[in-house]
């Protein structure tokens, strides 16, 4: 069997991605949330919150590490996989990458220390300012990622010359016109993952009639969050969406599920299709009849457009565009439903008393991280067969090198990042098994760095943690 | 009998009616009525769930939210 080295840098790079894109998430969402805990804590010095941040912290550290490990990796496969594209791109996405590094893996590598070993050898509002720096270096980071890839979305400030692409504009590739509306999305979706987890977690131990106050504090908290953001998330994805429609309108068209350069009227919003890409149309539909026209064209009897309005060698796969699109707004539209219902319960006071909904909460734990998933599917599949939109194609980005040379690394990422997995996540579930430190914790106040480095400190914090 | 089917009916249209006006809330959030209906309803969604949290808050602190 012949292996096509295109298709193995490709999917060395789609399994890289999806692995990692968890990790940031995860810790984007709990960095702002234990800011925010820390916060309160030091405001009301109530110990529930405390203890919030110690148990989160924990979780927050294993997916900070395993995130920037897997990020950096990212990096090295641009040229072992991409070399083109970094050969083409490299004037444009280079420094956007470097300007994360110089602004939030420094911030970051700075005070992540103390935010994590720091709690008796500096005073409270010392950790706090190193909490909320550590959380802003994840949204720093977040941004310059975003930057970089709503550029390749949607490329503008540069021209193609002499076989690259050139920057005449800083700000443009910067502030590209899907940036604006991205970035948000994603850190709204990163937050929400936290709220969910946060939740979710809480309610598995008001069930379980374990760690009371802790539990119905999160659960207060994570779903108070969650109604909040969800409610704006809707509100940026619908914005998002007509931006998208006007930028990349086969990406739109794919996500949407029609073919016909025009659909039926009335349109169908079709929640299951079966896509025969080489016949260009669906061998199975199943929709709701009006929803198609109402949500997408504002009307009663408009019609969407479909995916033949690309030439063919232009076209995304539909199936994974569609499936990406509506497994983040079915989770998005559950998501909103729990909102609501925990309004309503809370009203009622039955918000820590409602076993449906307590369960429901734990069973939509990981939901953010799905959507986040399937949201960056829908992004990165919708947008090929460019790797930059309408400048670059994928196949044109691939390094020249045998399939030979890609296989190897391919399996080893597979084997590697399996064992990260596999870890994560038994550390993890041991951390909710054994449930939140309710020992007391003496905080320093003793205040200043530079005490808590002054040798007599140190030997004694040494040997208050043996 | 007969009151039991009266409270199921009276049941049925307040379900019926919550779940329209919940639909139509969540079409107004997600810009089928026009950006301006959108904010208007994203500002409503977050005082109603501002004010439950500030006025029904079971289990925690009321400076939570």
């Amino acid at each position: 069997m012949k292996l096509d080295p295109s298709i193995l840098a490709r999917t060395q790079f789609a399994f890289t991605v999806s692995f990692h894109i968890i990790f940031p998430t995860v810790s984007i969402g709990l960095a702002s949330f234990l800011a925010v805990m820390e916060g309160l804590w030091i405001k009301t010095k109530d110990e529930v919150y405390l203890q919030i941040y110690r148990f989160w912290l924990n979780i927050f550290a294993m997916a900070f590490g395993i995130g920037v490990v897997t990020g950096l990796v990212l990096s090295f496969e641009f040229g072992l996989g991409f070399a083109r594209f970094a050969q083409i791109a490299g004037p444009a996405i280079g420094p956007l990458i470097a300007y994360e590094v110089l602004t939030s893996f420094f911030l970051e590598a700075g005070f992540l220390g103390i935010m994590l070993f720091g709690f008796n050898r500096v005073g409270p509002r010392l950790h706090f300012a190193a909490t909320c720096l550590v959380a802003s270096g994840t949204l720093f980071s977040a941004s310059w990622i975003l930057a970089a890839n709503s550029w390749m979305q949607t490329p503008s400030g540069t021209v193609y010359r002499d076989g690259h692409m050139v920057v005449v504009d800083w700000f443009r590739v910067i502030v590209n016109p899907s940036w604006p509306y991205r970035l948000p999305h994603m850190i709204n979706a990163a937050y929400l993952t936290a709220s969910f987890l946060v939740a979710g977690v809480g309610a598995f131990y008001l069930l379980q009639g374990k760690h009371l106050a802790f539990a119905r504090r999160s659960v207060s908290l994570g779903t108070a969050f969650a109604t909040v953001l969800i409610a704006g998330q809707v509100f940026i994805g619908d914005i998002l969406y007509g931006t998208m429609l006007k930028h990349q309108p086969s990406k739109m068209q794919a996500a949407e599920g029609f073919w016909e350069e025009h659909s039926q009227s009335p349109a169908p919003y079709y929640w299951i299709i079966i896509p025969d890409q080489n016949k260009q149309r669906n061998r199975f539909a199943l929709g709701t009849p009006f929803l198609g026209s109402i949500w997408l064209t504002h009307s009663l009897y408009g019609r969407v457009e479909g995916l033949k309005n690309t030439p063919k060698d232009e076209q995304p796969l539909m199936g994974m565009a569609f499936y990406g699109f509506r497994i983040m707004y079915v989770l998005g539209m559950a998501m909103f439903s729990l909102g609501v219902s925990s309004l309503w319960l809370r009203w009622k006071g039955k918000l820590f008393t409602s076993r449906w909904f307590l369960r429901a909460l734990v069973v939509m734990t990981p939901s953010g991280l799905i959507a986040t998933l399937a949201g960056w599917y829908l992004a990165e599949t919708g947008r090929q067969p460019w790797v930059i939109y309408g400048v670059l194609r994928t196949i044109d980005a691939i390094s020249p090198v045998p399939a030979r040379a890609l296989l190897p690394s391919l399996i080893a990422f597979v084997c590697i990042y399996s064992v990260f997995m596999a870890a994560f996540l038994y550390f993890t579930l041991r951390l909710i098994r054994r449930g939140p430190d309710e020992s007391p914790i003496e905080a320093n106040s003793s205040g200043s760095l530079k005490n808590a480095l002054r040798p007599h400190v140190l030997k004694a914090s040494i040997a208050g943690r043996r | 009998m007969r009151m039991n089917f009266q409270r199921a009916v009276l049941h049925f249209i307040r379900a019926a009616g919550v779940s329209l006006f919940g639909t139509a809330f969540f079409f107004a959030i997600i810009g089928v009525f026009g950006v301006r209906w959108a904010i208007a309803a994203l500002a409503v969604f977050i005082s109603c769930a501002f004010l439950t949290y500030r006025v029904a808050n079971p289990g925690g602190a009321s400076h939570e939210a």
